[in-house]
C-alpha cells in the first residue's frame, strides 16, 4: 500500500482494467457460445493475466475487493480514494 | 449476490466542471432509457427465464449495467464539483441544485424521477428478450444524442465506451433470442409460453 501512486490512473490499475474488460466481454460471449474452443482458450489466458494484475494492484496500492484486504493494523478497504474521487 | 470491485469499468477523470452537461448526462443514469432501468429490467426478468444460457446473459449484462450507472454517476459527480453560484444560475442547473444540491439522484434530463414504468418484466422469454433488444437500441440512441452535445474529450470517451457496450449487448441478446427460438416449435414460436405453460419447455 502506498499513498504516492494515484489508484485510478496508475499502471497497475490500467492492467487490471484491460484484463478485467477482456474477461467480462469474453464471459458474455461465452454465455451464447458455450462450446467455442477459441473463446474458452482466450478466457483462460486472460484470466491468468487478470489474476496476476489484481495481485499486483493489491500488493502495490490496495484491495480491489473487501475479500482481498490484507489486515495488519488497519482496515485498508477505506483508505484509498473511491473510484469516482479522481483529481480532475 | 454481488461483491463490489473498487474500480470503474471505464476510468472517469473530468477536469472542467459543466453543470449544463451534468444535467443531460443524468438521463443515462435514471432516465427512461438509462442504466438503472436497464439493470433492473434484466435482473428482474431472469427469474422466469426457463433457459440457463439466457439467464446467464441477463445476469451478466444486468451486472455490467450496475457498473455503467456507476460510470454515469461519476461523470455527473465530477461535472458538478466546485461549482460557483454564478455557474449554477447561468447553466439551467438551478432547479436540480435546489432539490438535490450536487447529490446524485436518478432522474431524467427533464428532472422526472426514475420510474420502473420505463421497463417491463413480462414473464415470456420471446417478449422479454425482444424488449431487451429495443432497450439496448434506445440506450444507444440516448448516447448518440448526448455525443452531439459534448465537446469535452474527458466526457466523450466514457460516453463512447458506454455506447459501444450497448451495441455488444444488443448482439448478445439477439443470440440469446435465437437460442431460445431454437428450443421452441419452429412452425410457431408463439404456440405456448415456455415460462408458464406446464410441460411445454423442451
Amino acid at each position: 500500500m502506498s499513498d504516492r501512486i494515484s489508484p485510478c490512473g496508475s499502471e497497475p490499475m490500467l492492467r487490471v482494467s484491460r484484463a478485467g474488460f477482456a474477461l467480462s466481454d469474453a464471459a458474455l460471449y461465452l454465455d451464447t457460445h458455450p462450446q467455442d474452443a477459441a473463446a474458452l482458450a482466450y478466457y483462460q489466458k486472460m484470466r491468468a493475466i487478470h489474476d496476476a494484475a489484481v495481485a499486483d494492484y493489491t500488493a502495490q496500492i490496495g484491495p480491489l475487493s473487501a475479500n482481498d484486504v490484507l489486515t495488519d493494523n488497519e482496515w485498508a478497504w477505506i483508505k484509498n480514494p473511491w473510484p469516482w474521487q479522481t483529481e480532475g | 449476490m454481488w461483491n463490489y470491485e473498487r474500480r470503474l469499468q471505464c476510468p472517469v477523470s473530468v477536469k472542467n466542471p459543466n453543470p449544463k452537461l451534468a444535467q443531460v448526462i443524468l438521463a443515462a443514469y435514471g432516465g427512461p432509457d438509462g442504466e438503472l432501468g436497464a439493470s433492473m429490467r434484466y435482473l428482474s426478468q431472469r427469474f422466469s427465464m426457463p433457459y440457463r444460457g439466457a439467464i446467464g446473459v441477463l445476469t451478466d449484462i444486468g451486472t455490467e449495467e450496475l457498473g455503467h450507472l456507476e460510470i454515469v454517476s461519476a461523470l455527473v459527480y465530477q461535472l458538478t464539483r466546485n461549482l460557483t453560484p454564478e455557474q449554477i444560475e447561468n447553466s439551467g442547473f438551478a432547479p436540480y441544485y435546489v432539490d438535490h444540491t450536487t447529490g446524485i439522484y436518478p432522474c431524467s434530463a427533464a428532472g422526472v424521477p426514475f420510474s420502473a414504468g420505463a421497463f417491463q418484466s413480462k414473464g415470456d422469454p420471446i417478449t422479454d428478450l425482444t424488449e431487451d433488444l429495443a432497450a439496448e437500441q434506445k440506450a444507444r440512441t440516448t448516447y448518440d444524442n448526448l455525443l452531439r452535445l459534448i465537446d469535452d474529450p474527458d466526457v466523450r470517451e466514457p460516453i463512447r465506451f458506454l455506447r459501444a457496450r450497448e451495441i455488444i449487448h444488443f448482439q448478445r441478446f439477439g443470440e440469446a433470442l435465437r437460442n431460445v427460438q431454437e428450443q421452441l416449435d419452429a412452425k410457431n414460436f408463439y404456440a405456448f409460453n415456455p415460462a408458464f405453460d406446464p410441460g411445454a419447455k423442451q
